[in-house]
């Protein structure tokens, strides 16, 4: 029956890419194969995030009247309605923190040198696009958390030089965040950002199709794992244990709904972003009023994005992995960058 | 050109001089003596009376002008030096009690304050019996520091009018020749009141002048202290005088005061209901009706209160375990208001009117209990599904590993 399919769709496409991946296409097995996993991992959060977002659609509301208690609608009063939502919570924040360890563990492996530099440039840009994901839809419940973070998280925006104030604008839809706000950032959680997502997602997968798994330098490879089933067995096999700590974390940690927002209220003290906005925040939060007489706000963001610039050039500037030379500064900048990361996150979750 | 531009730097310097013209020769002089003489013009300098233009001869008299301190200090002038404690009372009142005056700055001002201090038991040791060791204006308001009351730093905000008591009813020496304990300050600082003043920061808690009143006996619409309570404790007041406990009033009795005590009053518990050491033993003997419906009371209070907190606990409960419990804790902040309700009822001393208020709360219990109940059923059921989904994908993972294994061999 199945073959019979197949030699029917054969008559009418060209099936050679997937039989390339079905019956071709191999990953180097070596010790740190089991690292290509958290691509897929990531794709798996990230498939869960379309389905759950997709059910939590039906019901949301996207109104200041409206809006918050959607969301109490769905979780007290929709079957599993708690589950979804929750799961979606969740999934969003380890779909983040899967992006980062695929990224770090490609950077150790030198994954990104040549001819893999745009495969690294797109990863970046979905990471960047995943932290968007974050921020427009930590206000969709219009909670008071929600509210006062968005508040401070576009005022940062405001601070960019010349276009600074008419960005904060475009972003609030106004001086203020309100209902306008709302709407803004639902359109842009539910079209704009899965459109865009999808076409550096097909960009990414395309390329790791095309040009296959790279084999780390001067690492001893013992043979290939054919992709098809035995990789994909495997890749399974992390899907569902992803599968069962989401749920376990949706059952015994249901994400939490807050309390409605009050616009005449003043922000809750201790106010802090999500894990993945905290380092920005700390570096935002160190910065003195001035440095020589530029704003410390903007010196702050001027250093954020030159290292996000960095991390996103270093495919061209580690020219040694490109020649297939171990580039030991680069390891240890990775390994400075990542101890940074942890540790600042960290402090600013404590301080 | 050099004796134009000297002439030009004396004129500026002397002008200088002229714009300073309304410092006083009293200022002026008292601000470079010793510490004791000095910190009048320093504390007047921040004062309310500053920033209305009164200055140190509006009451000490002398003048101003003179420039040697036997003229300034001239008694034909009017300096009187410092005023004795009658003297105080009336210069005070000279401006306090002149509406007029008075209305100028402040068109809400009060100025009934020297009349209720003459009536007061201050005013009648000061101006009846001459006896200048009681207290006068100064002594609460201070002499020169004198502030408006709301301001923090004034001798009679309300965190720091039981300070500015004490320092005479503190004094026990002093408080004996009155006929008073002294200890009225130190019991205060144990009670109910204080703890809201000083722990929760509550401005509204009753202090000594809430009581007693601010100039004279007892605070507007209170005809003595003991009724004093119930300006603030209404309902406590309704009931109470419903209740057969008014004949009180007749036998002599202090009302609150009775059960409560004055100074010292503790936040009321059930034990005071209690028949191993409550209030009520004070004044009646087994057996008594009354000693019935006080223990019907003790019974239903404690009764509630037991189920109320196990409501409670039950909501916190599903509340950590991530059900979503605004209703619950709306029902449970009714039920609590309506507990308080029902203790407050105590104060009709009938058992059947208590009975009826814990029965209102009791209902609202229920429906907290019964809410809680299913939240936490249905946490349960939702970790029982959980478990079983992951023994399912547990058995699952099995067979991939065990496949894999058998593809690799």
């Amino acid at each position: 029956m199945l073959k019979k399919i197949t030699t029917w769709l054969e008559e009418r496409l060209d099936l050679s890419a997937v039989r390339h991946l079905t019956l071709e296409k191999t990953v180097p097995k070596h010790r740190y194969t089991p690292f290509h996993l958290f691509g897929g991992l990531a794709l798996f959060f990230f498939m869960v995030q379309v389905i759950t977002g997709i059910l939590l659609l039906m019901y949301y509301k996207p109104t200041t009247g409206n809006a918050y208690e959607s969301v109490k609608f769905i979780v007290t009063r929709i079957r599993f309605g708690w589950l979804i939502r929750s799961i979606h919570s969740w999934s969003a924040n380890l779909m983040i923190l899967t992006i980062f360890i695929h990224m770090f563990a490609k950077y150790f492996l030198k994954a990104y040198r040549k001819p893999r530099e745009l495969t690294w440039v797109s990863g970046f840009i979905l990471l960047t696009l995943a932290m968007a994901f974050g921020f427009t839809g930590y206000l969709l419940p219009w909670n008071e958390l929600a509210y006062f973070a968005t508040r401070v998280g576009t005022e940062s925006v405001g601070a960019t030089p010349l276009i600074g104030h008419w960005l904060l604008e475009l972003l609030r839809g106004g001086t203020d965040v309100t209902g306008i706000t709302l709407s803004r950032f639902f359109a842009i959680h539910v079209t704009v950002l899965p459109l865009i997502i999808i076409a550096f997602l097909s960009i990414h997968l395309i390329l790791v199709q095309v040009q296959g798994m790279s084999r780390p330098i001067e690492v001893k490879e013992n043979g290939k794992i054919p992709f098809f089933p035995d990789f994909m067995l495997r890749d399974l096999m992390m899907w569902l244990g992803a599968l069962v700590i989401l749920v376990g974390l949706a059952t015994f940690f249901p994400w939490e709904l807050g309390h409605p927002v009050d616009t005449f209220a003043s922000a809750p003290a201790g106010i802090k972003p999500e894990w993945y906005f905290l380092p920005m925040y700390q570096i935002l939060k160190w910065m003195p009023s001035s440095i020589v007489g530029i704003s410390g706000e903007l010196a702050g963001i001027a250093l954020i994005n030159i290292g996000g610039i960095i991390i996103l050039l270093v495919p061209f500037l580690d020219r040694k992995a490109s020649r297939d030379k171990k580039s030991t500064w680069f390891t240890i900048f990775g390994i400075l960058a990542l101890v940074f990361l942890v540790a600042i996150t960290v402090y600013a979750r404590l301080y | 050109m050099k004796t134009r531009s000297i002439l030009i730097l004396c004129a500026i310097v002397t002008f200088g001089f002229n714009v300073s013209g309304t410092e006083t020769s009293c200022e002026n002089c008292h601000i470079s003596l010793k510490e004791q003489l000095s910190r009048p013009v320093i504390q007047w300098r921040a004062s309310v009376h500053r920033q209305a233009g009164i200055s140190c001869t509006d009451c000490h008299g002398g003048d101003p002008a003179a420039e040697k301190t036997n003229a300034a200090h001239n008694r034909e002038k009017g300096w009187i030096g410092k005023p004795g404690p009658i003297r105080i009372v009336k210069l005070c009142g000279n401006c306090h009690a002149d509406e007029p005056f008075m209305k100028k700055y402040n068109p809400n001002a009060r100025t009934d304050q020297l009349r209720n201090y003459l009536t007061s038991n201050h005013g009648i040791n000061i101006i009846k019996k001459k006896d200048g060791r009681a207290a006068t204006c100064v002594s609460c308001h201070g002499a020169h520091d004198i502030l408006k009351a709301m301001n923090p730093r004034s001798h009679v905000y309300p965190a720091k009018v039981v300070e500015t008591c004490a320092k005479c009813h503190g004094n026990k020496k002093l408080m004996a020749v009155f006929g008073i304990s002294g200890n009225e300050v130190t019991e205060y600082k144990k009670s109910v009141h204080a703890n809201a003043l000083y722990k929760k920061h509550d401005l509204s808690a009753p202090t000594c002048n809430d009581c007693h009143g601010n100039h004279g006996a007892a605070p507007p619409g209170a005809k003595s202290v003991e009724k004093v309570c119930g300006t603030c404790h209404v309902m406590n007041r309704k009931l109470f005088d419903e209740s057969p406990h008014k004949a009180w009033d007749e036998m002599g009795l202090k009302g609150c005061v009775e059960c409560h005590g004055n100074h010292a009053i503790l936040h009321p518990t059930d034990a005071m209901l209690s028949k191993k050491g409550g209030i009520c033993l004070n004044c009646h003997e087994p057996g008594e009706e009354a000693f019935k419906t006080m223990e019907n009371m003790y019974q239903s209070l404690t009764q509630i209160k037991r189920k109320l907190n196990k409501s409670e606990k039950l909501v916190t409960t599903a509340s950590e375990k991530g059900m979503l419990m605004d209703d619950a804790m709306l029902t449970l902040q009714d039920a609590k208001t309506k507990y308080i309700l029902s203790r407050t009822a105590v104060h009709k001393f009938d058992g059947n009117y208590v009975e009826k208020a814990v029965k209102n709360v009791q209902n609202d219990v229920k429906k907290v209990h019964k809410i809680a109940k299913e939240s936490l059923t249905e946490v349960e059921k939702r970790r029982t599904g959980f478990y079983r989904f992951s023994g399912f994908i547990l058995i699952l993972l099995i067979l991939l590993w065990l496949k894999i294994r058998s593809m690799e061999r």
